[in-house]
């Protein structure tokens, strides 16, 4: 029976029970995707988030999934709304849209959304957002490295129905999977897409039977306004200023030449404002993030830092405000590709953001990361089971120091809150072997807390042929410590041939324009290619390191004795002084 | 005296409006207003409400970052 509560303000249990009822529909979201998908990055890595919107297209619910996906949904799905109407969507409909030219972070990110009806009104719409693996474009895997349009990066796809009342749109349909090198598993990726809508649909027809739509309808409005004045209060509390921070891609693929960000974060009352405008002007290849790229980060770059307690839905974004200059580095002007916007230059905008707050709240921040995906990706035919596959492979990198903490080891950058693919799924399905999978010594940025460590992974390939395609940075570069905190290693992608003892760099065995960004590149049985990550930044003097913690990490071979005593100055006790 | 104005590209048109403030894309609904002689457009009444108290303020119209900007940004950040 509902509850039929007609009061203008919830009180607070209900509210945040209905906040966690939303919260959990998405978690469920999740669960359905994650068990019905097909492909690695779906069902292992998690690239993907589940959320709910109100009418208006604001976020209204979601998990712990990925941040960039959930700071840029709201915007992709009032351009749907704007774009196709309200009164388009119809119940059993399913709409799909990818274009970043209407909101979307990049190409391979995928938002399906379905209305929920009730009483035969639309009440709100549940959705999600996954990286398909395999959209088309000039390299498999669809991160066009070294390309300079959009159009090279995939089919692009405007808001579409894909569903109709239910029955498939067969007509879309066949046009997208003729455009996908392997549409079975975008085939199967998909349904797990929609399949999970249907679970999260079901959920909210029972929280609409119990609450009833116009108590389930304010409580949305209530926790986004909650949000809104929670996220106030805490900006509120940081003193006003202007703060400064920059930070630079190494290359584009395509010219060999840095490209920088520059954030002049003010803090004003209970507001921020994040201004872009001195960045770099846009990039020929694919590190351009687009508008709605840069505001995701910002507002992670926020959530970092502020309380947990707040409920994260478009209402705690209302206060942070964004400045950016169409055609730049930071917001992406049509046909500019932008595939690694969202991967590589995302992670560096949101360590710009937290590297800004250090002069208002030096306690929260942390150093910089990796900031790498260390994007992978190959394809070709299994010499075993004869198919054409694709494979998008990231590897996680050292987080930065805090003021209390080392930084964490080997994580997915704070843009995506991914996972690794176990070894075993990946020399089951592709012809790999994965000879080497270890933390790097010495990788973490030295400090009083240092950063994360790095990884390293050595793939030897088992087929004839297999073409590649990488997207990395912090190549050239490293992740900068903070208060006196040393950077972290450098990330890298290399390859040692047959009857060679040494690794060497893309660019010297191939001739590619970037080392770290590149496409199409045909490696052959017995290669090795050896990806290394790159590690967190250090928060603070590294001469104030305890001891112990020193010896703790020489333990545990996280650094090596040359490096402690370079870094920390560290000397082992002699056997005379131990006795003393 | 802003007003709200939509977007008139048609659908097999790539016609892309950006808000002068914040350069988000607009895709139907837009405000404009007469600015120091100059038809400005904003995807919100807070971007307009910025543009006014922010960007005229601090930037000015039409702010292009000088060629050194990179060595001020050096000194002003926290090291």
């Amino acid at each position: 029976m509902a509850i039929q509560q007609q009061t203008d303000q919830i009180d607070p249990v209900t509210l945040s029970v209905i906040n966690n009822a939303f919260v959990n529909v998405c978690r469920e979201m999740g669960t359905a995707m994650m068990r019905t998908s097909y492909s690695p990055i779906f069902n292992e890595g998690l690239d993907f988030s589940c959320m709910m919107f109100n009418t208006r297209g604001d976020l209204i619910g979601q998990a712990e999934f990925c941040p960039t996906m959930l700071g840029s949904c709201q915007y992709a799905m009032k351009w749907m709304l704007d774009e196709v109407g309200l009164e388009a969507f119809q119940p059993g409909d399913v709409y799909i849209h990818n274009d970043p030219y209407r909101g979307q972070n990049h190409m391979p990110e995928h938002l399906v959304v379905k209305a929920v009806f009730h009483e035969g009104e639309i009440w709100g719409f549940v959705g999600n957002v996954a990286h398909v693996g395999e959209i088309g474009g000039m390299a498999p895997g669809s991160f066009a490295a070294d390309g300079t349009e959009v159009y090279q990066e995939g089919l692009r796809l405007p808001p579409l129905k894909i569903i109709d009342r239910g029955e498939y749109v067969k007509d879309i349909w066949r046009v997208v999977l003729a455009n996908h090198r392997t549409p079975k598993t975008s085939w199967g990726d998909y349904h797990a897409m929609i399949g999970s809508l249907n679970v999260a649909e079901a959920r909210v027809h029972e929280l609409l039977e119990k609450y009833g739509a116009e108590t389930l309808t304010a409580a949305a409005d209530q926790l986004l306004d909650y949000s809104e004045r929670f996220m106030r209060a805490e900006i509120a509390e940081m003193p006003d200023g202007v703060y400064y921070a920059q930070d630079l891609m190494e290359d584009d693929g395509v010219t060999n030449r840095p490209y920088w960000m520059r954030l002049r974060l003010t803090i004003r009352g209970d507001e921020a404002i994040c201004d872009w405008t001195d960045s770099d002007d846009q990039a020929k290849g694919p590190i351009n993030a687009t508008f709605v790229v840069t505001a995701a980060a910002c507002y992670s770059g926020f959530l970092h830092v502020v309380s947990n307690d707040i409920p994260i839905n478009s209402g705690a974004y209302r206060p942070i405000r964004l400045v950016t200059r169409p055609g730049s580095l930071m917001n992406v002007k049509h046909p500019g590709p932008s595939v690694g916007g969202n991967t590589e230059t995302h992670p560096h905008i949101q360590n710009v953001v937290t590297r800004a707050l250090a002069g208002a709240v030096p306690e929260r921040v942390s150093a910089a990361e990796g900031a790498s995906s260390c994007n992978f990706l190959f394809g070709g035919f299994h010499p075993e089971y004869g198919d054409y596959y694709t494979n998008y492979h990231i590897e996680g990198s050292g987080w930065g120091g805090t003021i209390d903490h080392d930084g964490s080891n080997v994580l997915c950058p704070n843009n995506g809150n991914c996972r690794n693919t176990p070894v075993e799924i990946l020399e089951t399905k592709y012809p790999f072997i994965v000879e080497e999978y270890r933390l790097r010594p010495d990788s973490a940025g030295a400090g009083r807390w240092r950063g994360g460590l790095a990884s390293s992974r050595v793939f030897r390939v088992t087929a004839p042929e297999i073409t590649v395609n990488a997207l990395f940075d912090r190549t050239k570069t490293q992740g900068p410590g903070i208060f006196g905190g040393l950077p972290g290693a450098s990330s890298g992608i290399y390859i040692q041939r047959p009857g060679d003892d040494q690794f060497h760099r893309f660019s010297e065995v191939f001739g590619t324009v970037s080392d770290s960004k590149f496409t199409r590149v045909a490696v052959t049985e017995g290669d090795r290619i050896r990806l290394e990550s790159a590690g967190g930044g250090g928060y603070g003097d590294p001469a104030e390191r305890p001891r112990e913690l020193i010896e703790e990490d020489l333990r545990q071979g996280f650094i090596t004795p040359e490096a402690a005593r370079e870094f920390y100055g560290y000397e082992p006790e002699t056997a005379s002084e131990e006795q003393a | 005296m802003a007003q709200w104005r939509e977007n008139d590209a048609q659908w097999y048109e790539e016609k892309m409006l950006f808000c002068t403030t914040s350069g988000r894309m607009i895709a139907r609904l837009f405000l404009a207003e007469e600015i120091d002689g100059r038809t400005r457009i904003f995807a919100t009444p807070e971007d307009l409400e910025l543009y006014k108290d922010y960007v005229l303020v601090e930037r000015g119209e039409d702010y292009r970052p000088p060629e050194n900007i990179g060595d001020t940004y050096a000194d002003l950040m926290v090291k």
